[in-house]
């Protein structure tokens, strides 16, 4: 048995070294050239021919891997970018004679360009919406060079010049592949590096729950959108694949039906698996050419695996990487956790401001960090919030109770930047923020957690935290595949941070589960971590201490204690009478959208207004009923 | 995508590791094996006396057009049937591989690129331009394996001059001048609308018969556009027209839509012309519109097709390919037959000798007097002669009202 | 002025036909919010089952009204019991998760064309005459075909006894409470697992005899037929508003209208592009249709 584990770890680091390796340029064409060479070796014509259709098919589903795969965007016209990419490269090659390996990087820049064209309308749509909308999309385009006399309309560009660069012509198929596999290589490098990066995860946080990733800091449109972009380039390269050995091209290349297929790819291989869509990219070309039996009934039979996979076989041929990718971080086990800072004392300063090189701002306690000022917010004929204005003071843990249907999530929302109040301002440390959207929002420094636990299940814990402080990175989308060592410097910093966080909440042990299989209040404890990640200056609980028995609520109760003696204000909405006024500062109290009061949890709770809100009129009155 | 279930990370990776090195390794066994072993032959083989001449069938069996394919291939059926029934030629069968092209281009390559594998000494089909292109590409680059091009019209088949091509088909830019003149000596019309339906074949139609009506002078060209394919409503299209007050509707794509069109044309009474081009050519439209297509307004110009063809040998075929497939021969089958027979002629006229280079000098030779009508050769492989006929439906089938051989002019009857 | 009289009556038998199967999909989308690719087909196998009760069988002697009635009641048997098994078993427990389901749905799609491909060939079949008269008759000095009218007049009637069983029936009526709140329906005490079968069930109805009327109308029906008219109509119900039976009415009838006016005055080319770009805008400047969604509020 010692030896299988030894095997397996050996494995294990093998698999580590190899996904290392094709992170990098160099290893990824590496790797394609090898196989290339293995199948050029073998020496038939018509393998190769069928190779190439394989580089071409994986290139495309490594594309559409970047937007369905790891954003989550079902992206059903997905043949658009590859139709923008091979007929811009077969426009400059063709119509303006240029050299065809110039016009790669044009094709990709033009295909990126189109990548944001045609995200933008879509950013903000639902999974079905999107699903008709890039249809459309890719209907229109298609329409669009059917009609285009310039590139030869429905008959399109006729023929297609050979590639060649110093003398070198790529007209054998066996240079046809080796380009291919060349461009292919290139591509996964690509996807594999920014599948490891921030950006990656990102992604893949909005893959899971958008909404979430967008309060927790991220910018989710503008990752969106570089989804779009980095799936348009792809797309370019494969588009160049094709046109590089195709006689020629022209609007049937270009279908709804071809971008059914290479979704079909990449449910298949598994979404974000780049070695899962490699894989079923050779399934789906080769299969049908070995069993020519089935070549009848390839869609048929391909429908129906791909029914089987979802239903069967959610994740794919193989499963995406589980998170957090120790190819990103510096070889070996998890790295030590950050010297923890100590329970109390000022707090630790943020990095906007150490980096200002400021002194370490002084806790100033007592003075409003949020002011909230005649928030209203209706929805249609209902007025949820009427005319609330209350403060969060620095260093203060302020409860905000309520009856149910008060208006407290709203309320919270509104300061959150889900939803722009009607009316009224919301200010943090003097900054206007009405309206503002929630990742800026929270870039500012406003955290929260939700009412029911929004973790990132297909994250692992470790990987939501880091979620956490995404926006204090400054790190770009070029960051992710041009410098990877800085990178991985970079996340290896971020992943010691967030074990630091895990240890203060006493889940470190759970840093590389997910989160379901978690007790609920560990969860609750990640999520507060998570929250607690960017260092914000005001954390918003929304009903933390919901289903935890008591020994869990007295431990909640330290550790906002803690937090707070860290320097971060607190905004609590619950329900536990005794803990919330145990833990408050002060108590706000909200009834049908209005403050109806607000002060001591003494005060508070013994006001006979509030009592009538919660028990009923005359309540107050004569005790309880 | 968030799903039902999802594997756990940690000690579970492993066995998966080893899940996919063994996937690996099987796809690599599995091409290594398909690479070196498949040789297997298609059709019943059964040589008598020596090795059956392989024949490889370019066609689209599977895709938009797979009805025309299979049409194809039964045509092909027949041929091989009859010439091994006689014999076979020189004492050999005849055997055929069927490679699908599905109409686009990769799979063009790739079932081209399966016929060279296959080693075939000649190969007879070739449908969709989109296809065929490439197809000759390989075919050339392979030694320039013999093509017979049966059905695809599109002129850069031969233009280049190939030495390995011959096709049976007319090219595409010979039908548009036999429209273009029946539209203005037979119809004398006056103000024509053109109509396509944005696929490749039907836009080159439309456009150069645009341009050759333009030289000719009339009729004047009204309205000029297109339907999409696949829908089935085409009244706009029909109003359209008759606002742009045209005598003729000239309708330039093929028949599944061509049906639909005369029907909502005839039952709602339009009074101008209706006329459509050589793809137009089908049973289903009289079957779809049985008294538009009988109407003397009506009117389909057209290669002769299996059903149209008179004679003996017409007749023959038809009845054969009804009873080897059991349905009647679709418009281009008979196309594929005859390329055969040229196939046929030039190994018999020397059938020992089936290196590349004898054999397209020989194609190029052949004189056959086939189901299509007289069969030769130009220099660039194309037909050096190619006859139409203006059709309508009588007693429920086409019959010929007029036609045009290729030097003459439109003379009323048939062929 | 007559022309345009002419086209907008074009187009409305046309909008009829996207009505009719944007219905069966409003009421679906309005309770799981999932977009259903599969229903365009189911459109397809109805008018290829209608095809073979009429071509095939003794069925087809019949005179035109019985025959029709008989096919058409095969038809949605045969409908309904696909898609109540395609719920039981592939759709119901992808319902929570959008992208799993949508891309089965979409396979499904697929997978129905094929096999009718696989079964029937790939040549278009033809639904037999029945003499229905094809002859046009002038109507106010436009020409207006007879089985116009009876596209019309059943649609009409079909889309009438829906907005009757949406607004006066307890089964009708908790399925619009399901749309708008699933949880607060559940506690109602409906039974939101036997609803989503009606609705379902009520969709491959109205697919079917959409199916059924279209290889009468146009008298050609190909495996190929379904899919495109499935993203009209979808199209159509968002136009309309989701959720909203008179949404989805009028959407399709806006969509057929407006098919017809880009073939007959623009271009036909892009006729079907125009109606994405339509969807894109109403998307972009009113997403929640012309007549509103009738769907539970989003977070």
């Amino acid at each position: 048995m010692a030896a299988l584990g030894d095997t397996t770890r050996a494995l294990d680091a093998a698999s580590l070294r190899l996904r290392i390796v094709l992170g990098s340029f160099a290893g990824a064409i590496g790797c394609m050239l090898l196989v290339a060479l293995a199948v050029v070796g073998v020496g038939d014509s018509y393998w190769i021919t069928v190779a190439i259709s394989v580089t071409t098919y994986a290139a495309m589903a490594l594309g559409l891997n970047v937007v369905l795969g790891y954003a989550g965007l079902l992206d059903m016209g997905y043949a658009a970018f590859f139709a923008i990419g091979a007929y811009a490269s077969a426009i400059l090659t063709v119509n303006l004679e240029w050299n065809f390996f110039l016009s790669i990087p044009i094709a990709v820049v033009v295909t990126g360009l189109a990548g944001i064209v045609i995200g933008y309308p879509t950013l903000r749509l639902r999974p079905d919406y999107l699903a008709i909308v890039t249809i459309g999309f890719g209907e229109v385009t298609r329409t669009a060079f059917n009609n285009w006399d310039y590139v030869g309309a429905s008959r399109g560009l006729y023929p297609l010049g050979v590639p060649e660069i110093g003398g070198l012509r790529f007209d054998t198929p066996e240079a046809q592949l080796l380009l291919a596999a060349v461009l292919l290589g290139l591509v996964v490098a690509l996807v594999n590096r920014l599948g490891v990066s921030h950006i990656g995860r990102g992604w893949r946080a909005v893959r899971d729950d958008d909404f979430a990733a967008e309060v927790v800091g991220m910018p989710t449109l503008r990752l969106k959108l570089g989804a779009y972009i980095v799936g348009g380039a792809i797309g370019a390269i494969a588009g160049a694949i094709f046109a590089a050995r195709s006689v020629a091209i022209d609007p049937t290349n270009f279908t709804l039906f071809v971008s059914v297929q290479v979704l079909m790819v990449v449910v298949l291989g598994g979404l974000g698996s780049v070695r899962g869509v490699l894989l079923a990219a050779a399934i789906f070309v080769v299969l049908p050419e070995i069993l020519r039996e089935i070549q009848d009934y390839r869609v048929l039979v391909f429908s129906l695996l791909v029914i089987a996979m979802v239903r069967v076989r959610p994740a794919g041929l193989i499963a995406e990487r589980p998170t957090p990718d120790r190819a990103a971080l510096p070889l070996g086990a998890l790295p030590e956790p950050a010297p923890a800072p100590a329970a109390t004392g000022p707090a630790p300063a943020r990095r906007d401001d150490a980096r200002a090189g400021e002194p370490l701002l002084e806790v100033r306690a007592g003075e409003p960090l949020l002011e909230v000022r005649g928030v209203t917010q209706r929805f249609g004929g209902l007025t949820a919030l009427q005319d609330v204005t209350l403060d969060v003071r620095r260093g203060e843990v302020l409860g905000l109770i309520g009856p149910n249907g008060a208006g407290k999530t709203t309320l919270v929302n509104a300061i959150c930047g889900v939803r722009r109040p009607t009316a009224g301002t919301v200010r943090l440390d003097g900054v206007d923020v009405t309206g503002r959207r929630p990742h800026r929002i929270a870039a500012l420094g406003i955290a929260r957690t939700f009412q029911s636990i929004r973790l990132f299940d297909q994250l692992s814990v470790i990987d939501n935290v880091v979620a956490g402080e995404y926006q204090a990175g400054h790190l770009g989308l070029a960051d992710a595949f041009l410098r990877p060592r800085r990178e991985r410097r970079h996340q290896g910093e971020a992943v010691g941070r967030a074990l630091a966080l895990l240890e203060r909440l006493d889940v470190r042990d759970a840093a590389l589960r997910r989160p379901s299989e978690l007790s609920y209040a560990d969860r609750r404890r990640v999520e507060i971590a998570r929250a607690l990640a960017g260092n914000p200056k005001l954390l918003i609980l929304d009903e933390p201490a919901a289903g935890m028995n008591p020994t869990e609520k007295s431990e909640l109760v330290e550790l906002l204690e803690r937090i707070v003696a860290g320097g971060t204000s607190v905004l609590l909405i619950e329900h536990d009478m005794p803990l919330v006024s145990r833990v408050s500062d002060r108590l706000a109290v909200l009834d049908q959208g209005r403050l109806i009061a607000s002060g001591s949890p003494e005060t508070v709770l013994a006001d006979p207004v509030v009592v009538e809100a919660y028990l009923g009129p005359g309540a107050a009155a004569g005790g309880a009923r | 995508m968030t799903t039902p279930s999802t594997p756990a990370s940690g000690p579970a990776r492993a066995p998966r590791l080893r899940r996919l090195l063994a996937l690996t390794a099987a796809c690599a066994l599995a091409l290594t094996v398909a690479a070196c072993g498949s040789d297997d032959e298609e059709s019943a083989g059964g040589t008598s006396g020596g090795e059956p001449y392989k024949i490889g069938i370019l066609a689209p069996t599977t895709g938009s057009v797979s009805s025309d394919g299979e049409d194809m291939v039964n045509a092909t059926k027949l041929a091989v049937e009859e010439i091994n029934a006689a014999g076979g030629i020189d004492g050999r069968k005849v055997e055929t591989v069927v490679a699908d092209d599905a109409c686009e281009a990769q799979q063009g390559v790739q079932a081209a690129q399966k016929l060279v594998q296959e080693k075939v000494i000649a190969v007879v089909g070739g449908f969709c331009s989109a296809a065929t292109l490439p197809a000759i590409e390989v075919f050339e680059r392979s030694g320039n394996l013999p093509f017979v091009v049966s059905v695809s019209s599109n002129p850069d088949v031969t233009d280049p001059g190939r030495k390995n091509i011959v096709r049976i088909i007319g090219r595409d830019d010979q039908e548009a001048p036999a429209e273009a003149t029946y539209l203005r000596d037979v119809l004398k019309s006056e103000k024509v609308a053109i109509v396509h339906d944005n696929t490749e074949f039907a836009v080159s139609v439309a456009k150069q018969a645009r341009s050759l009506i333009e030289k000719q002078g009339t009729p004047e060209i009204v309205y000029y556009d297109a339907i999409k394919p696949g829908g089935n409503d085409y009244r706009a299209m029909l109003e359209r027209v008759k606002r742009e007050g045209a005598d003729t509707l000239f309708y330039t794509g093929f028949h599944p839509e061509f049906g639909p069109i005369a029907r909502q044309w005839g039952s709602l009474g339009f009074d101008y012309r209706l006329l459509g081009g050589a793809s137009t050519i089908n049973q289903n439209v009289i079957k779809l519109a049985p008294k538009a297509a009988a109407d003397e307004k009506f009117s389909i110009v057209t290669y002769p097709t299996a059903v149209l063809l008179e004679g003996e040998q017409a007749e023959k075929f038809r009845a054969d390919y009804k009873k080897l497939s059991g349905n009647d021969p679709g418009s281009y089958g008979v196309f594929q037959y005859d390329g055969m027979q040229v196939l046929f002629e030039a190994l018999k006229a020397a059938p020992d000798k089936t290196d590349a280079d004898s054999l397209n000098a020989r194609l190029r030779e052949v004189k056959h007097s086939g189901v299509t009508g007289d069969i030769a050769f130009d220099e660039k492989g194309d037909r050096s002669a190619f006859p139409f006929l203006a059709v309508r439906s009588v007693d429920d089938s086409f019959a010929p009202s007029w036609s045009i051989s290729p030097a003459g002019s439109w003379t009323e009857g048939g062929l | 002025m007559d022309n345009l009289l002419q086209t907008l009556v074009g187009g409305l038998t046309i909008g009829c036909f996207y009505a009719l199967v944007a219905l069966g999909y409003t009421m679906v989308y309005g309770i799981i919010r999932l977009i259903n690719f599969a229903h365009g087909d189911l459109v397809m196998v109805a008018a290829f089952a209608g095809w073979l009760m009429l071509d095939g069988t003794a069925i087809g002697n019949l005179p035109a009204v019985p025959a029709l009635i008989v096919a058409g009641a095969v038809a949605i048997a045969v409908t309904v019991v696909i898609q109540l098994v395609l719920l039981r078993v592939l759709y119901r427990p992808l319902i929570a998760y959008p992208l799993g389901f949508m891309i089965v749905a979409l396979s499904v799609a697929f997978a129905l064309q094929q096999t009718v491909r696989l079964i029937f060939g790939a040549s278009n079949r033809s639904y037999p005459g029945y003499g229905i008269s094809n002859d046009s008759m002038e109507i106010l000095g436009i020409a207006v075909n007879g089985m116009d009218l009876v596209v019309i007049g059943l649609s009409g009637v079909l889309m009438l006894g829906m907005l009757w069983f949406t607004q006066r029936t307890t089964t009708g009526v908790a399925m619009r409470a399901l749309a708008v709140d699933h949880d607060a329906a559940r506690l109602m005490g409906i039974n939101v697992r036997f609803l989503i079968a009606i609705a379902f069930a009520v969709g491959a109805a109205f697919a079917a005899v959409t199916g059924v009327l279209s290889g009468v109308y146009y008298q050609r029906i190909g495996f190929d037929m379904g899919f495109l008219l499935g993203l009209k109509a979808f199209t159509a119900a968002v136009v309309g508003g989701i959720g909203n039976v008179g949404g989805a009415m009028v959407g399709g009838l806006l969509i057929g209208v407006l098919e017809v006016f880009v073939q007959s005055y623009l271009s036909g080319s892009w006729s079907d592009a125009s109606i994405f770009g339509v969807l894109i805008l109403v998307l972009y400047l009113r997403p929640r249709g012309l007549l509103g969604e009738r769907v539970a509020e989003s977070t």
